[in-house]
């Protein structure tokens, strides 16, 4: 009977450790190149509440993070079963935004952005008209007249 | 009956003829000049008409300068005021005639061929008429020559008496203006032969310059030389074609450095900037665009924009923003589709070089971590998303495409409740 008390004191202090801690499942975001597939180390990752960008890995290409710290001190811990929303840019790709649902393990996204067509579009360059001189008035306005 | 009418004309006539002075006293009568051209004396119709009486087809006497007859109204030899000048078949200093007369100036051609002007001196003036008439331009130098003819003839007309000494000086010059124009009309069987002549020696020993570039080289400086750079209007044509030439850009040059006048200098500038801009020589055409927008005039926003679309090609981004601020400055020059078409035009250029910068200043950041890396690049976002959204807000104020604007903006935001599309 004392052993199985003090399991179950174990198993709940160990609970009520984990939660104290914040931590929750880690999920992992992959953002890479949809034409190389290579890891775009400029890209950032942020939770629509969020106000703080998340740079990713410059070499691996990717960011992790088991919780978020939102305004006005909440937190976000992420957890199984749970819906998050995620925006995912980088400079010269178009933004994305996921909607994933975490998983007990193994959370690896690959997000796969596309470029900004810069100069799809010609620009049609404007004519340049010569100076001329303008004719003057034919005197008949004009508070001489 | 007779006896009364010849008594009352005796005495009608004769305190008149007690009264008479002079011929002068009578000049209704007997009109001093009565010739339609003005001379004293003159022969029409193989008459002479002079001072004193003519008279009638009836035989009547009339007055020499009546036109027409008293009696019957009939022409008298006096009538037409258009008769030419009777020749003057008196001795005079030197023999002259007039360009008019065909004959006669060929065997005066002649005879000034043998005794005047030798060779070498009709050559000079063959070569100094010869660009003239290159030129097409001596046909306008003729019809003044004829003028220069006419004036002095209706001169001595209406002062006829006055003239009686000056006439030999007065005549001698138009004449030699009839030598001139003469030997111009001389001209063209001569210089067509010339002109053969050095065609045919520059196709049998070209020059070596010339060998590689053909004949076209040959007659293109040419044409280029004569022509002056003060017309600008007239340049304007040349320079859409890109055809101003190496000696007239350098004439415009020199026109445009030493003009005080900005409004001068613009329109030279621009004649320039059309020239370069026809021939394709990027290089030039920039730096007559940037010369022209940093020291004449920035205030075309034409010209700003144009500017812009060029530094974007050539990924100057900054220069870009610049320019296309400067141009958005002065956007009131446009109006209706012009202006909505070219103001989205520049928002665009601008949020795509302040989007290249920030993506650079990443990569660096990226490369090189440090503070200075860090603020650079989130200064440089911070533009970018600056622009994007005002793109992204004029596309939707004017109702144009939102889809690009948007997607910079989402980009550089990170945001998309920053850019409602």
């Amino acid at each position: 009977m004392r052993i199985y008390l003090a399991v179950i004191c174990a198993v709940f202090s160990m609970a009520c450790a984990h939660k104290s801690t914040g931590e929750g499942v880690p999920v992992r975001v992959y953002v890479l190149d949809q034409v190389t597939k290579d890891p775009i180390p400029s890209a950032v990752v942020r939770h629509p509440d969020e106000a703080e960008r998340h740079r990713v890995n410059a070499v691996s290409g990717y960011w992790e993070a088991s919780v978020l710290y939102l305004p006005k001190a909440k937190e976000l811990i992420f957890t199984p079963g749970m819906p998050i929303s995620l925006e995912v840019s980088a400079p010269g790709y178009i933004t994305r935004e996921i909607i994933y649902d975490i998983k007990r393990r193994r959370n690896h996204i690959p997000v796969y952005l596309d470029r900004i067509e810069m100069d799809s579009d010609v620009i049609e360059d404007p004519i340049i008209q010569f100076d001329r001189d303008k004719p003057a008035s034919d005197g008949t306005v004009g508070p001489a007249n | 009956m007779n006896m009364f009418k010849a008594l009352m004309l005796v005495l009608f006539c004769l305190p008149q003829v007690a009264s008479a002075q002079g011929w002068e006293d009578y000049e209704d009568a007997f009109p001093a000049l009565p010739c339609p051209d003005g001379w004293a004396s003159c022969v029409v119709d193989g008459e002479v008409v002079s001072a004193g009486t003519v008279t009638d087809a009836a035989g009547r006497v009339q007055a020499a300068g009546s036109r027409f007859g008293f009696w019957d109204f009939d022409s008298l030899p006096a009538q037409d005021p258009f008769t030419e000048l009777s020749e003057y078949s008196g001795k005079m200093g030197k023999s002259r005639r007039y360009a008019k007369d065909d004959e006669a100036s060929d065997a005066d051609r002649d005879k000034r061929g043998k005794k005047g002007k030798n060779k070498r001196d009709r050559d000079k003036d063959r070569d100094k008429d010869r660009d003239k008439d290159r030129d097409k331009d001596v046909d306008d130098e003729r019809e003044d020559y004829v003028e220069t003819v006419d004036e002095p003839a209706e001169e001595i007309v209406e002062e006829p008496e006055e003239v009686v000494e000056e006439p030999e000086e007065v005549v001698e010059e138009p004449e030699e203006v009839v030598e001139e124009h003469e030997e111009v009309v001389e001209e063209p069987e001569e210089v067509v032969e010339e002109v053969v002549e050095e065609t045919e020696v520059a196709v049998v020993e070209p020059p070596s310059e010339t060998k590689d570039t053909g004949a076209g080289f040959v007659e293109e400086p040419a044409a280029e030389e004569d022509d002056g750079c003060d017309d600008l209007v007239a340049l304007e044509s040349a320079a859409v074609l890109g055809q101003l030439g190496e000696s007239r850009r350098r004439c415009l040059e020199s026109e445009l450095s030493s003009s005080s006048r900005l409004t001068t200098q613009s329109k030279i500038s621009r004649v320039l900037l059309a020239d370069a801009r026809a021939r394709k020589d990027r290089p030039d055409w920039e730096r007559l665009m940037k010369r022209h927008l940093q020291k004449i005039d920035r205030s075309d926003p034409n010209m700003c924009l144009s500017f812009a679309i060029h530094l974007s090609r050539k990924g100057r981004s900054h220069d870009v923003i610049k320019w296309s601020e400067y141009a958005l400055e002065n956007k009131s020059e446009w109006s209706g589709r012009d202006y909505t078409k070219k103001v989205y035009q520049l928002h665009r250029l601008r949020a795509s070089a302040a989007h290249g910068l920030w993506e650079r200043a990443e990569k660096k950041f990226i490369e090189e971590r440090n503070d200075a890396n860090e603020a650079k690049a989130s200064r440089y976002r911070a533009r970018a998303k600056t622009f994007a959204r005002e793109w992204l807000d004029y596309a939707k104020a004017s109702g144009q495409d939102t889809t690009k604007p948007s997607k910079y903006c989402v980009s550089a935001s990170g945001n998309t409740e920053y850019c409602p599309g």
